[in-house]
């Protein structure tokens, strides 16, 4: 009676398997577009716009637009700064004042001379005062790139010294002079650019659009759980008091269900996973590894999905009520987990028990699965 | 449906032609839910061949006591069974036990054992065309009226081939086309050596039984006799033990 009643359970999720079929692919359609966009939600990275800084200075000091272009090429400063030449100081000025920049810089005709020189003309620096972030982090910038170019100007200062010492001829001295100028500016000026750059994002060893899918997968499938809350909820009592009569108690009425669902669950977590495979093998974006381990896993997921599926569809309320009370609990069961909002952005207090969640588990596991 | 089939006839005959002896006892039965005692020392015995109608209020312990004798539930005390061995009930509830989701023959198959050598194919077959099952196997349950799902219901009851039949309220809500037929099915049952306990409040029902059991405040008051003499009587005076 017992296997008879799993091959008529199989039989009931059988029904249900184009409706959830239906349904999984609306869903994954809808999760897939989301890991996609997922690192732009996250970091809003179209708001990162970059920062207007002024400059004046003499069209005709050669020195001083050398000097202009070789920082306006630097890649770390075109990253965050759009340098705009201005002709004369009170139109800069003026641009600073209605916030147009955030700063303005005003370059004596003589710098790099001066500078060379040891008579340290000063440049002129005008802030905006919004009083935002970005203006005192221009100021830092500001002062550490001042203190930069003051430590290779105390190199200069001691070559130059040296070669004096030395007492070499004018030609040569000259010759020498120039050389380290060149090349203490060019060393200090490049430092910038020689940083590595490594992206940490708050999904951790895997990026948003990694991180979003497995979650995908996970709230899919729990999701689909609540179209078997119908499969517990449908049997009438006389269905099973008979059954009750032939022997089969509620642990085997509830053992029956459980392998119909985790059954019905597997399957589509099996197409799910080949398509996943197979799109990543013609696309470039997604990098999907094939492990046996999958299967185990999956199957696991499954049976996790089912068990909380029967808890809540064994409650004594009505169908709407127990897929309501599915909803909220996965919901909430998510977010602690970390599959809506990755646990380094979670407040404090859901961050610490989201290490015990069972869903961050899962999770976790899923990522090594698919990722490696 | 009351259309007598050789055939039928003959194969029911065939499965209860060696139980003439076996006898269904019901001895001191009690149960209470709580404080209210619902069943207090019911004793009757049903005999191969017999009706045996339960007649009672709402809440007078009718299905309780079904329920018992299903299995279902235990009774605080007292004892039931057979006197023979390879004895078999089955249990028809009140609202059917059917899945809405599958069609007839899904229904059937999980109820029909293949592997009772007594229940064989013909036997199963004689069934579905007695009761009229098998001009809609393919149709699904949710999409059946009333009276399709009762038969059903009884088709699938009769598949573990029964030598006690349990029904509850077997005919409500049904019309008198198709209560007709089910009596008829069941008179031909009972009368090929079946047992049958019926609870019911159906006057059509009373004169298919033998004997008629009355249950009031968990006693029990036997009714010898066909049902339909029961008709003829007061019996509301009966049913509630006093004149209204």
């Amino acid at each position: 009676m017992f296997k008879r009643l799993i091959l008529t359970d199989l039989k009931r999720i059988k029904t249900l398997f184009v409706p959830m079929l239906i349904a999984s692919f609306f869903l994954a359609a809808i999760i897939s577009g989301l890991s996609v966009l997922s690192g732009k939600l996250l970091y809003s990275k179209d708001k990162q716009e970059p920062v207007d800084i002024g400059i004046v200075m003499s069209a005709d000091s050669s020195m001083s637009n050398m000097a202009y272009n070789m920082v306006s090429d630097m890649k770390s400063y075109s990253s965050y700064t759009n340098i705009i030449k201005y002709q004369d100081k009170a139109s800069g000025i003026k641009a600073v004042e209605s916030g147009e920049l955030k700063a303005l810089i005003l370059v004596p005709d003589n710098v790099l001379s001066s500078i060379m020189n040891g008579e340290n003309e000063p440049i002129e620096v005008y802030y905006n005062q919004d009083g935002t972030l970005t203006t005192y982090l221009l100021k830092d910038i500001f002062v550490s790139t001042s203190s930069m170019l003051g430590t290779s100007q105390a190199v200069i200062y001691a070559y130059q010294r040296m070669a004096r010492s030395m007492e070499w001829p004018d030609e040569v001295y000259s010759a020498m002079l120039q050389e380290i100028n060149e090349l203490t500016i060019n060393y200090v000026l490049n430092r910038t650019d020689i940083f590595a750059e490594i992206h940490a994002d708050a999904t951790g060893v895997y990026t948003p659009t990694e991180h979003y899918l497995a979650s995908g997968i996970l709230i899919l499938l729990s999701l689909l759980g609540i179209i078997y809350i119908s499969f517990i909820k449908n049997n009438n009592r006389a269905y099973l008091i008979k059954l009750k009569s032939h022997g089969i108690g509620g642990v085997k009425c509830s053992v029956s269900q459980m392998i119909a669902m985790t059954s019905g669950l597997y399957v589509i977590f099996i197409l799910l996973y080949g398509i996943l495979f197979i799109v990543s093998r013609l696309s470039d974006g997604l990098d999907i590894s094939f492990t046996p381990w999958i299967f185990l896993y999956g199957l696991l997921l499954c049976l996790t999905v089912s068990l909380f599926t029967l808890a809540i569809g064994k409650l004594p309320v009505s169908q709407a009520a127990a897929g309501l009370l599915y909803l909220c609990i996965l919901i909430a069961l998510a977010y602690i987990g970390g599959l809506l909002v990755p646990r380094n952005l979670l407040p404090e207090f859901a961050g610490d028990i989201s290490g015990y969640s069972p869903y961050h588990l899962l999770h976790k596991m899923l990522c090594r699965c698919l990722y490696g | 449906m009351s259309v007598h089939n050789q055939s039928t006839h003959i194969c029911i005959n065939k499965i209860y032609e060696h139980k003439e002896t076996i006898m269904f006892e019901i001895k001191n039965i009690s149960k209470s839910f709580g404080r209210k005692k619902v069943l207090s020392s019911v004793s009757f015995n049903v005999e191969p061949g017999s009706c045996v109608g339960l007649l009672g209020i709402n809440g007078s312990g009718k299905s309780t006591l079904l329920n018992i004798l299903a299995g279902c539930i235990k009774a605080d005390s007292g004892s039931f069974g057979f006197t023979g061995s390879g004895k078999r009930i089955s249990y028809l509830p009140q609202d059917n036990p059917l899945i809405p989701e599958l069609s007839a023959i899904d229904n059937i198959k999980l109820w029909h054992s293949g592997g009772n050598k007594v229940i064989t194919t013909e036997y199963a077959v004689s069934i579905l065309e007695k009761l009229g099952v098998n001009a809609f196997l393919h149709k699904k349950v949710k999409d059946m009226s009333g009276g399709m799902r009762k038969r059903l219901s009884l088709a699938i009851t009769m598949m573990e081939a029964p030598d006690l039949l349990l029904l509850d309220e077997p005919l409500a809500a049904l019309d008198m086309l198709c209560k007709n037929g089910i009596l008829s099915y069941l008179t031909e049952y009972r009368n090929s050596g079946g047992s049958i306990i019926i609870a019911t409040h159906e006057a059509a029902a009373l004169n298919i039984c033998t004997t008629v059991n009355i249950l009031r405040n968990g006693n029990m008051t036997v009714v010898q006799g066909s049902g339909s003499r029961l008709l003829e009587e007061d019996y509301m005076r009966l049913l509630l033990g006093k004149d209204i």
